[in-house]
């Protein structure tokens, strides 16, 4: 229309003033014309400059991946030596020009939780995940469905086996627990360390197991323990006749006692391999983090699901963890979880009040607490001039693994009375369970036993079991059908031939087998949560009702009491008397645990945090995981590997008082 | 669309419409105009172009992903796992699968300094990238030692084990996966189920030799009968794993130096039945690259062995660097046509009559006159000697010549020609295998392990309550024997004789006569014996052990959507719905009796017929 008119317009011809006019009028075309104009562009960058985004980040990141992939292998290695210097040798490098090779097969066996697992036949939720990582690798799962996850994670809480119509299997293979998730390694180091002096597939072994279940179902449902005793035996037999060296870590040390019990106990409970199986078979255990007596860190896993990592997140983002996440009761989720799974329960403190220490004493004194080195002289000299702190030290009872409130921790046990809440009764359910989705065993206690609990103030390792039993019956039943926490005051009475007893190193007898060489490596220099102060919190009815009182801190930045968690030396997990006790002194010469006076070493790797970031994990590390990619640790695998004896690596390396709280445990030997 | 639209309007549409304006005006906001569209043009058009395609695929693909598969017109159809599962079939023998060539991964271990950072790392399978980053160096890497077929010196290529071996071959392609989740539906698992994952680029008995290969299926075969209440196995061999099982039969029943020392009898105790699918018994008329294309699921493979091999890759003379390493592997050797004359006929007759061979035959005379070929089976076989080839840099032309001259080779003959063009790599096949026809079995001399992968110099074992399935494809023109020509080409480096038509667009260089099979290997292989060679008590089956032939109609891979979904037939026998049945079916406990006996649709019992073997 407009540009009919205007033709017009120039076409005819007009008075001045109309021209004018007209003039004025074109300006406001051109000016509306611009606008819309104007407009026209806005509209457009809504929609295609959010491509045009999407389309610039992806050509991006598309070149940087080109790049990455066009980028030689050895580049972040150089950029490494060139910032930090260069790198020592590896071991195993180091080792092969020493002219180390293969000579004994290698079996490792991984902890808890490092082991991947695989989804064989799930539920509708689950469709598609044929053969997919549930647990290890990326999680992915855990994040795009989450309730989908916790259900096939999760056992019977009868049975303690799989869910009708749910089968969960571990991975088979290296490929196991080589890599953790991507990029954090477990044993990979290790493995990579060893193939350079020559060792491969065939003469490694990664006795995989599934974590979740107790020791002897790995058995009865998976056939573990006989694939682990047909693959030693054939790798013995492919190998010329040289004995394995076993490498378990964590939870797989007390899995693999269970085994070395269970290969030569008779057929229809045991492996039938005759009593000089072992001997036979086995050059070395090298127990790496082992938990030989348990771990307090199990005890609030069990008892309220937080340790020390959880327990602070809280106090930074209080609500956030509290806060029903996406509508989810995140935490409690996770308790039902981990409650259906056996494995955990091994882990609980073994040995009772003579181990861990009672109301008033503790074997265990530690003096430094602070994140620092003992390198630091400093932190030395405060320890030494310093009366007061000694004498607040003092007061630290370790033996209360659980007390309420920070007072009760530590008042002498005399000053204080405690009710004793086993008869008491179980009220009945807090108001509205049923509104709960989910059921932890908490919702049948009611507010009387609750109030029983907290009333009861202080648990040594004695009667944690006694509150276990009390709180959560049904998983202790479970528990109690498969591991055994006491110390046996007859090793030859016939009971102990039940295999509940077998993970137990206080109840069972090391295999006859002289020749065989036991080792127990760990970390040290780390503080490691060993006793927890603990709240009652009253909150709705769907919650959990303890929880570590975060606001418990020691007087001053030494203090072992930090954020609610008494911490005493070891290696972040796992407390040097749990790991070290067994060979220190338990099996030290012959003794009653002991009887053919298997050689037991010590060889403690003092921690030394990374250099830099670019370090990784360090090659120094003393922490529970991370310790296998320490490469003493790993120097001295392989010279055994290689057929070097307990005296050629130069007997025990310590760094702890270990020998010395030993001594304070009065066992009977 | 409609923004492109829109862009376009804005830069060519808006100036036509400005010449009412003044002239200024025009130049004014044609510059503003300009400048605008310049600025769109370079790099954010190629960022909205990019990011428009991007978009659109995470909205289809969130809309497929959202869409329940009934929605879309086709039902899915019940996988037979999940239907056998609720017709209360179960788990019941213990599974070996026994991969065939090529299918399983291999990876690093020890290399050498070009290969850094590649520890445990897939030399073989997943992806193939190493081959793009550095070819030179994977090659060294693939290759084994000249005069031993062992480990070359500082390297280190090792078999991955377990499931991950087989299973998925250059990702997205199926070769096991699909059984083991059929058989995972009918409840089988880790403690049942097992991959006997192996090096096959090694001969049969060099895998035991350096990675105890035999000793561990051995072993494994003996754990799961114990640990599954005493129920023998089934075993599944596909293709070359076959031949590999059957050498380890009678591996497992020698005495120790040279066998396993199971002693006679093991296989009885056991094993209850072996279910070959596809297996190449007698051998495979087929270029080695051409069993790439099908074992390994096709398209990458063929993609990287015939058309990046093809040109020069980088200047590089790739495929002579490709021969080099296959001629070093003994494997390949095992699958060169066994038994002579008799099975594969000679110059004039073959055991085969089926239309597309005569039409080939024609073609021939029709098209080349350079080389004739006669009856099915003439020409054969050069496409195995080519794929491992070694000395044609020693060879004169002359010689060369000479091979061209004599025209016509057959399945004996073949032989003469490999131990002239390449006798290097014949001596080390010699001490490992043989392709001859037993006169008498009792002779002492087929207690060497050499003998013990040709069904026709061995016996099987004492084992009356085992069973022998073949399983196979038939309906897809197989290549059974090729007509060479004398590459034209005046480079002397490149490989004198071409068999590969598009290696070489000159001229028609390739003729092939095909035979019905599976694409890879013809019925007479995968049929043969099951068929007659064993059929009953035979000197080669002195048990009289019972065989079965089974054989399953494919199509022809066609469209896309054929991929398993219509009637189960696919391009693939691993994917094809009754064979799985049936395999599930056996491993939950069905006798061959039970699953319906022999199944055929060739005429491979006439063929059978007409091969002359004395029995």
């Amino acid at each position: 229309m407009s540009f009919l008119r205007q033709r017009k317009a120039t076409a005819n011809p007009v008075p001045r003033e109309e021209e004018e006019e007209k003039e004025k009028e074109k300006e406001k075309k051109k000016v509306k014309a611009k606008s819309i104009e104007g407009e026209r562009i806005k509209r457009w960058s809504c929609v295609d400059s959010c491509c045009w985004f999407v389309g610039l980040i992806c050509s991006i990141w598309w070149f940087l991946l080109f790049l990455y992939n066009a980028m030689p292998a050895s580049f972040p290695q150089y950029v490494t030596e060139a910032i930090t210097g260069p790198l020592p040798d590896p071991p195993g490098v180091k080792l092969r020009k020493e002219g180390l090779t293969v000579k004994h097969p290698v079996v490792f066996v991984p902890g808890i939780v490092t082991g991947g697992l695989e989804l064989w036949e799930g539920r509708q939720c689950a469709e598609g995940l044929f053969r997919k990582r549930l647990w290890g690798g990326t999680f992915g799962e855990l994040y795009k469905r989450p309730l989908c996850w916790v259900e096939h994670m999760s056992l019977d809480n009868e049975t303690g086996l799989d869910r009708p119509g749910i089968r969960v299997r571990p991975v088979s293979g290296l490929v196991a627990a080589d890599y953790f998730a991507p990029g954090y390694f477990v044993w990979a180091v290790l493995i990579a360390n060893l193939a350079r002096i020559g060792y491969e597939e065939k003469n490694m072994y990664m006795a995989a197991y599934d974590w979740r279940i107790s020791f002897q179902n790995t058995e009865v449902r998976d056939r573990t323990l006989s694939r682990i005793k047909s693959n030693i035996e054939l790798m013995v037999a492919t190998n010329g006749g040289n004995k394995v060296v076993v490498i378990p870590h964590s939870m797989g040390v007390l899995y693999f006692l269970h085994f070395m019990k269970w290969v030569e106990a008779p057929a229809p409970m045991g492996g039938g391999g005759g009593s000089d199986w072992c001997a036979k078979h086995i050059k070395a255990v090298m127990n790496i983090g082992g938990p030989f007596l348990g771990v307090p860190k199990s005890v609030a896993g069990l008892f309220s699901i937080e340790a020390r990592d959880i327990a602070v997140a809280r106090t930074f983002a209080p609500g956030f963890l509290d806060k029903d996440v996406f509508g989810l009761q995140t935490l409690q989720h996770l308790m039902r979880m981990t409650r259906t799974w056996d494995s955990t329960m091994s882990m609980i403190p073994k040995g009772g009040d003579t181990i861990w220490g009672g109301l008033d004493w503790s074997p265990d004194v530690y003096y430094n607490c602070s994140a620092k080195k003992h390198k630091n002289n400093d932190t030395y000299n405060i320890f030494q001039n310093d009366k007061e702190n000694l004498g607040f030290m003092k007061n630290i009872n370790y033996g209360r693994l659980i007390s309420f409130g920070k007072e009760i921790a530590e008042l002498h046990s005399s000053k204080f009375e405690r009710l004793d809440f086993r008869g008491a009764l179980k009220g009945r359910n807090l108001a509205n369970t049923s509104s709960c989705d989910v059921w932890t065993e908490y919702h049948e206690m009611g507010v009387e036993g609750i109030k029983a609990v907290t009333d009861h103030k202080a648990y040594t390792a004695d009667s944690i079991l006694d509150l276990f039993h009390f709180v959560a019956p049904k998983m202790m039943k479970r528990g109690d059908a498969h591991f055994s926490y006491g110390i046996a005051d007859n090793l030859d009475d016939q009971k102990y031939r039940h295999y509940k007893y077998w993970s137990n190193p206080l109840e069972t007898t090391l295999p006859n087998a002289p020749d065989m060489e036991i080792y127990s490596m760990y970390g040290v220099g780390i503080p490691t949560e060993r006793a927890y102060v603990y709240k009652f919190a009253p909150q709705s009815d769907c919650h959990i009702p303890f929880q570590i009182d975060t606001s418990a801190n020691g007087g001053n930045e030494h203090s072992c009491l930090k954020d609610g968690v008494y911490s005493t030396d070891g290696d972040e997990t796992v407390p040097v008397l749990s790991a070290g006790f067994m060979c220190a002194k338990g099996w030290r010469g012959r003794t009653r645990f002991n009887p053919s006076g298997i050689r037991t070493f010590i060889r403690e790797y003092d921690h030394a945090p990374p250099a830099n970031l670019l370090e990784g994990r360090g090659t120094q590390s003393g922490a529970h995981v991370d310790i296998l990619g320490n490469f003493a640790l790993i120097e001295d695998i392989i010279r055994v590997a290689a057929g070097a004896s307990g005296e050629d690596l130069g007997g025990d390396r310590v760094h702890s008082d270990i020998f010395k709280w030993s001594e304070k445990i009065n066992l009977e030997l | 669309m409609v923004s492109i639209w829109r862009l376009k309007k804005l830069c060519f549409v808006e100036p036509v419409k400005s010449p009412s304006f003044g002239f200024e005006s025009i130049e004014v906001e044609r510059k503003v105009q300009k400048r605008q569209c310049k600025e769109w043009r370079c790099i954010d058009y190629w960022c909205w172009v990019i990011g428009y395609m991007c978009t659109t695929w995470w909205f289809l693909s969130l809309l497929y992903g959202s869409l329940p598969a009934t929605l879309l017109g086709f039902e899915a159809p019940l996988s037979p796992g999940v239907r056998l599962s609720r017709e209360g079939v179960t788990a019941l023998h213990p599974v070996v699968l026994v991969p065939g060539i090529v299918t399983g991964g291999l990876e690093l271990w020890e290399g050498r300094s070009c290969a850094e950072g590649l520890f445990r790392r897939r030399l073989w399978g997943d992806g193939f990238a190493q081959i793009i980053k550095r070819p030179l160096c994977w090659l060294e890497h693939l290759s084994l030692h000249d005069e031993t077929g062992m480990d070359p010196p500082g390297i280190r290529v090792r078999a991955v084990p377990g499931f991950v071996a087989a299973e998925n071959f250059a990702s997205g392609y199926l070769v096991w996966s699909d059984l083991v989740e059929n058989l995972a539906k009918i409840g089988y698992e880790g403690k049942n189920l097992y991959m006997a994952a192996y090096d096959w680029r090694l001969s049969f008995q060099n895998t035991e030799i350096r990675d105890q290969a035999l000793s561990r299926l051995k072993s494994s075969i003996e754990l799961m009968f114990v640990t599954n209440g005493y129920k023998k196995v089934v075993v599944v061999p596909q293709s070359m794993g076959a031949i590999y099982f059957l050498h380890f039969l009678k591996w497992v029943e020698t005495p120790p130096p040279m066998g396993g020392g199971g002693g006679q009898g093991w296989c009885d105790r056991y094993i209850k039945a072996i279910m070959n699918i596809s297996p190449a018994f007698l051998g495979v008329p087929k270029a080695v690259s051409n069993i790439f294309s099908t074992e390994g699921s096709f398209a990458f493979v063929r993609a990287v062995a015939s058309g990046i091999l093809n040109l020069d890759y980088l200047g590089r003379q790739t495929l002579e660097h490709v021969m080099r390493v296959f001629r070093t592997w003994d494997s390949i050797i095992s699958l060169l046509p066994k038994g002579g004359e008799t099975i594969w006929g000679d110059l004039d007759w073959c055991p085969e009559e089926w239309n597309n061979c005569d039409q080939a035959s024609d073609n021939t005379f029709k098209s080349s006159d350079k080389q004739k070929s006669w009856g099915c089976d003439s020409a054969n076989f050069n496409l195995s000697c080519e794929a491992v080839w070694t000395g044609y840099d020693e060879m004169s032309r002359e010689s060369i010549q000479k091979v061209a001259k004599k025209k016509a080779y057959t399945a004996k003959t073949v032989f003469d020609l490999l131990n002239f063009v390449a006798p290097k790599m014949m001596k080390r096949a010699e001490a490992h295998f043989s392709h001859g026809i037993a006169d008498n079995l009792d002779d002492p001399k087929y207690c060497h392990y050499k003998y013990w992968s040709n069904p026709l110099e061995t016996k099987l074992p004492d084992a009356p309550d085992m069973e022998i399935y073949c399983l196979y494809a038939v309906g897809i023109p197989t290549e059974r024997s090729h007509v060479h020509n004398l590459s034209p080409s005046h480079k002397y480096n490149s490989l004198p004789i071409q068999t590969d038509a598009s290696s070489d667009g000159e001229e028609e260089s390739l003729l092939q006569n095909s035979v019905d099979g599976d694409e890879s290997v013809p019925i007479v292989s995968s049929g043969f014996m099951c068929a007659k060679g064993w059929r009953r008590q035979t000197r080669f089956n002195p048990s009289g052990m019972a065989t079965y032939t089974r054989e399953y109609p494919l199509k022809q891979p066609g469209s896309l959507v054929d991929r398993s979904l219509e009637t189960g037939a696919s391009s693939n026998i691993m994917l094809n719905v009754a064979l799985i049945e049936d395999v599930l079916l056996v491993a939950a406990g069905a006798t061959g009796e039970d699953i319906g006996g022999d199944l055929i649709f060739s005429d491979i019992m006439n063929m059978s017929q007409r091969i002359n073997l004395r029995l």
